[in-house]
């Protein structure tokens, strides 16, 4: 089960995901972050403060939007990971990657400046 | 143009056109005919004079009658009813009676009498019957009616045994067209897969002048037809001026099977050619039906055939995806190698590699690739050949991930990474390790003693362009053992939900001796998981320093 909201915060857009993000879930995302990439909405917050689980294809998910954002030259930031999606992030060593925070206020703070 | 509504029989409802002539009877081939054996062969005949429509008997045997007079020979006013044995008609002379002709469409409907409106063409009226068109109805229609019953038979024939969706769309067209000479082209929409109504084909009759032209359909008629199952005529419009149709007849009918709408079936006529009937649409109705049937048919066989032709990639993408791991562990003096490769799924996304390098080197791959089934392994491939290439050219590891990194950033979809841990051994013992996203290697020192390296990790291969891959060395002596392993290991579950994990891991290298590692360690784990079913590949790799 995945459940997920969009929130626009100035021109920051916040993806809050709960629940398990994996093989069978990712493709539930997949037109949210076509439509946020055709939209050229750049500045994304992924909010994982409840996300419970995360797999290789839901980590592809997150990648996939990452690496579109950045072609249009905007970026992806994470907030607030816990558990076994941290230990993910960080087996991955994604956190070479993308900016990590403890809050999505922290995260969204970031690209205002 | 004028009309006859049925007010009382059989065919209640029902509306007719009245051309220039037009006879009732029991033959079917009288343009109205009537199913009742107290009707004669040829009843009456309604004729276009220059003072208006006139109705004849042909000497029936139980006579033509109008407004209760039994009559040989009557000029017909607007509103005159007809009677022939049970049937009662009610002559409409829409020219009389506004002074123009206008376009119409019937719906076959059920009790609500239904408004059709639309927002394309305004200025046309509709008029409807209300014929409850039951499925007993249509069926008691359909013995009734030679030629109907004839048609659908034909059509279940036609249709039946073809599995082949554009085939048998073509087939049920071309079998439309030749059931209504006076149709000019016909269409098959069906929903795809995003609730679409797509056009999926469209014939012309032969003898067709015209070519292309869209289609249009006011979105109330396809409103009709798909969501309350109805079926609708559209007549022709005609030129108030001129009398001549300046657009086409056309019949709309639902392709419905197993209380499901799939589409629709829709027919137009020739300019200026015989407009449809009400009896046309019955039959149309009674084909889209059969036709409906064979093509939920034809789509669940394709979907069979797609599912097989799914089976067969996989199958060949494991064959191509074994093929590119080694078979055997490589003969290596001062080592000793070993491993395990369980594939959970037909492909998995798992994959290792020894690569003999210059000096008496070799290099050790274990790796990744995120996703499942055939995409996964194409790129395992891929990924495969890449490292043993660029392992070839480079000495050092972080320069070969680097390498794969950006080979794999070109290729592939945006979706997908892989984590890979590369390490070349020296015949020293000397391990020169660059990790990218993998879990670290464990290292069991000849005394037991088990220790993690986690120096040089990097990120996992194929999310950023440009990252910086670090290197580090670690010294083996001999006795010590090296495991790499995939996160199927870790990940592995038993029956309580709990995971095998990185403790009982530690625990168990420390305990079990270096010769046959991987076997006492697979041991561990059947044990652990039990029968509780895994849902991830198994990649295991040792190997141990042994002069």
């Amino acid at each position: 089960m995945l459940e997920f909201q969009q929130q626009q915060r100035d021109d920051v857009v916040v993806l809050q995901l709960k629940g398990n993000l994996d093989a069978l879930t990712a493709t539930d995302l997949r037109p949210m972050i076509d439509e946020l990439v055709a939209s050229r909405k750049t500045q994304v917050v992924f909010d994982l403060g409840g996300l419970t689980l995360i797999d290789s294809s839901g980590v592809g998910a997150i990648v996939s939007l990452f690496k579109r954002v950045r072609l249009l030259g905007g970026d992806v930031k994470i907030a607030c990971l816990t558990n076994q999606p941290k230990e993910i992030f960080r087996l991955l060593r994604l956190d070479r990657a993308f900016d990590l925070f403890e809050t999505v206020e922290e995260a969204a703070q970031k690209f205002q400046k | 143009m004028p009309k006859l509504i049925t007010t009382s029989g059989p065919t209640r409802g029902r509306e007719h056109d009245i051309d220039d002539v037009c006879i009732l009877g029991r033959s079917p081939s009288c343009q109205i005919y009537i199913g009742d054996l107290t009707v004669s062969r040829q009843h009456a005949r309604i004729t276009r004079t220059n003072k208006g429509h006139v109705v004849e008997d042909l000497g029936s045997g139980n006579g033509t009658w109008v407004n209760d007079k039994r009559v040989t020979r009557h000029l017909l006013q607007n509103d005159d009813v007809i009677r022939i044995s049970e049937c009662v008609y009610r002559f409409i002379d829409d020219a009389k009676q506004d002074g123009r002709w206008v376009n119409m469409v019937t719906v076959i409907a059920g009790n609500e009498p239904g408004l059709i409106s639309t927002n394309t063409e305004p200025q046309i009226k509709f008029f409807e019957t209300r014929v409850d068109l039951s499925e007993e109805d249509l069926r008691s229609d359909l013995t009734r009616t030679h030629r109907m019953l004839e048609a659908l038979y034909n059509a279940a024939g036609a249709t039946s045994s073809l599995l082949d969706p554009q085939r048998l769309f073509n087939k049920i067209l071309d079998y439309m067209l030749n059931v209504f000479p006076n149709a000019e082209v016909g269409y098959i929409m069906l929903l795809d897969d995003n609730g679409q109504l797509v056009s999926r084909a469209i014939r012309r009759q032969q003898s067709s002048q015209q070519q292309g032209g869209g289609l249009v359909i006011s979105q109330s008629v396809i409103s009709q037809v798909m969501h309350e199952g109805k079926a609708v005529l559209s007549r022709s419009n005609r030129d108030s001026v001129t009398g001549y149709a300046s657009t086409a007849a056309k019949m709309c009918a639902p392709l419905s099977a197993q209380g499901k709408s799939h589409g629709i079936l829709h027919i137009e006529g020739k300019p200026g050619g015989r407009p449809f009937t009400q009896e046309d649409l019955d039959l149309l109705t009674g084909i889209a039906r059969i036709a409906a049937v064979a093509i939920v048919n034809a789509s669940l066989h394709e979907q069979l055939m797609h599912q097989q032709r799914l089976e067969q990639d996989l199958r060949f993408a494991r064959r191509v995806q074994r093929s590119f791991l080694p078979l055997e562990p490589p003969e290596t003096p001062g080592f000793r190698f070993s491993r395990r490769y369980n594939p959970l799924y037909d492909v998995g996304g798992d994959f290792y590699d020894f690569i003999p390098l210059p000096a008496g080197k070799i290099g050790v791959t274990i790796g990744d690739v995120s996703g499942k089934g055939v995409s996964a392994a194409l790129l395992m491939a891929r990924l495969t050949s890449d490292i043993r290439y660029f392992a070839i050219s480079e000495q050092d590891p972080a320069r070969v991930m680097d390498r794969a990194n950006a080979s794999l950033i070109a290729s592939v979809q945006d979706n997908m990474f892989a984590t890979v841990l590369y390490l070349t051994l020296s015949p020293g013992g000397k391990m020169n390790i660059c990790n990218a996203g993998h879990i670290p290697p464990l290292v069991r020192h000849a005394d037991g003693t088990v220790v993690q390296v986690d120096e040089a990790t990097n990120l996992a291969l194929g999310v950023l362009p440009d990252p910086v891959f670090d290197h580090a060395f670690f010294q083996l002596e001999v006795g010590d053992s090296v495991l790499l392993c995939s996160d199927g290991l870790l990940e592995a579950k038993n029956a309580k939900g709990e995971e095998y994990g990185f403790e009982r891991l530690i625990r168990t290298l420390c305990t079990i001796p270096p010769h046959h590692l991987l076997d006492d360690l697979h041991r561990d784990l059947m044990h652990f998981t039990g029968a509780t079913a895994q849902y991830d590949d198994l990649t295991l790799v040792s190997f141990t320093r042994v002069d």
